[in-house]
């Protein structure tokens, strides 16, 4: 007897042979009990392959995803632990924490004036504010505790001034950088300028030609 | 033809079909949208023979990037030798820790001849011997025999016999 070859057997499997070569088959299949042992192996072969295929396709998803959610947050952990290290380091710490605490010192700090106690308000005198290299972005309070006017001629069309009961604030919205003139009558005597609320410098501890004020380094 | 509906209908499955395929998921998206880009292009005669006719596509897109990438390696090491420690013959213990890493099955379909490999997944995918035949570019009745051969080089890798299978 001639047996049905494996090729034939599993195209009876996926119902691909012709329609008479099926009944033929299909017959002799009723008569052999070797093809319908080779039959039954390659229908379990075929079975057993996919489920294979789809369990190890599976499971290597899962790995990549664990491996994925692993890696971020690796990659979370090292990006802390930059932060942490840059942020320690002595220049940055001095950026982050004295940078933001000057204005709050009270002090004026990096003076560009040659002169900070010989003046004596004369008629006119000028007062200048300098917001720094940093792009600042702040509210300088100028204080006149005699009254007057108090004059702004700065050319600088980004600073906004507002006189409310003899306080000027200044408030540079734009981070701009320059130097401002501030001219003041000499009847205003007492005056006094607080950064962020704080007085950094007052006509009463000592005259100040100019002086470089960060003005909310924020 | 609604390209947008062809998209929605295969791609997915094609996607599926050439990464097994060719082991690579980055190689089978891009292959699967070159072949849908082909058939926006130049569609074939007759919508019935359209998912055939992607898979086909995508196939030969495969293969062609991989023989691509094979010829850039034999070029690369016969310029600058030792390039690749790929080229040199593998110990037992790789092999058996590549296959751990790839996986048994992806392992022992990376053996198979192309055409035996496409076929197989092919039919995975519900394919019918006829479309199998086109795609491979083989007879409708030689589809069972290369069925057969791979699955017969396979069950001795896989232990697709018996109880202990897999």
């Amino acid at each position: 007897m001639t047996h049905i070859d494996d090729g034939q057997l599993i195209a009876l499997i996926d119902g691909a042979l012709p329609g008479e070569d099926t009944r033929i088959a299909e017959v002799h299949l009723d008569r052999c009990a070797v093809c319908r042992a080779a039959r039954d192996r390659l229908a379990g072969r075929l079975e057993r392959f996919g489920a294979l295929l789809r369990a190890e396709e599976g499971r290597v998803e899962s790995k990549r995803r664990w491996a994925f959610t692993h890696d971020r947050r690796a990659v979370l952990a090292a990006g802390i632990a930059l932060t942490i290290a840059v942020a320690t380091t002595a220049p940055v710490r001095a950026w982050l924490v004295d940078g933001w605490s000057e204005p709050k010192t009270g002090t004026v700090p990096d003076p560009v004036s040659e002169s900070v106690s010989t003046l004596r308000f004369p008629s006119e005198r000028s007062l200048v504010v300098s917001f720094g290299q940093r792009q600042a972005s702040g509210h300088l309070t100028i204080e006149s505790t005699s009254g007057g006017m108090i004059e702004w001629i700065s050319t600088d069309s980004t600073v906004e001034l507002v006189l409310v009961d003899g306080r000027l604030e200044v408030e540079n919205n734009h981070g701009t950088r320059g130097d401002y003139a501030l001219r003041v009558p000499a009847s205003h005597v007492d005056l006094a300028v607080f950064v962020e609320g704080t007085e950094v410098w007052s006509s009463s501890t000592g005259a100040l030609a100019s002086a470089r004020i960060p003005v909310g380094h924020r | 033809m609604d390209a947008a509906a062809y998209f929605r209908a295969h791609h997915e499955m094609l996607v599926r079909y050439l990464a097994r395929l060719s082991g690579d998921h980055e190689l089978a998206e891009d292959a699967a949208q070159e072949a849908f880009a082909r058939l926006h292009r130049s569609p074939p005669r007759h919508q019935d023979e359209i998912r055939g006719w992607l898979f086909r596509v995508g196939t030969n897109l495969v293969w062609d990037a991989k023989r691509r990438s094979s010829t850039r390696r034999r070029l690369l090491a016969t310029r600058v030798p030792g390039a690749f420690l790929g080229d040199q013959p593998r110990r037992p213990d790789d092999e058996a820790h590549s296959a751990e890493v790839r996986g048994h099955v992806r392992a022992a379909l990376d053996r198979l001849h192309a055409k035996e490999r496409s076929a197989l997944l092919m039919r995975e995918e519900g394919f019918s011997h006829r479309e199998i035949a086109q795609a491979v570019g083989t007879t409708t009745g030689s589809v069972g025999t290369i069925l057969a051969r791979a699955l017969e080089k396979l069950a001795r890798e896989l232990s697709l016999d018996g109880e202990d299978a897999g």
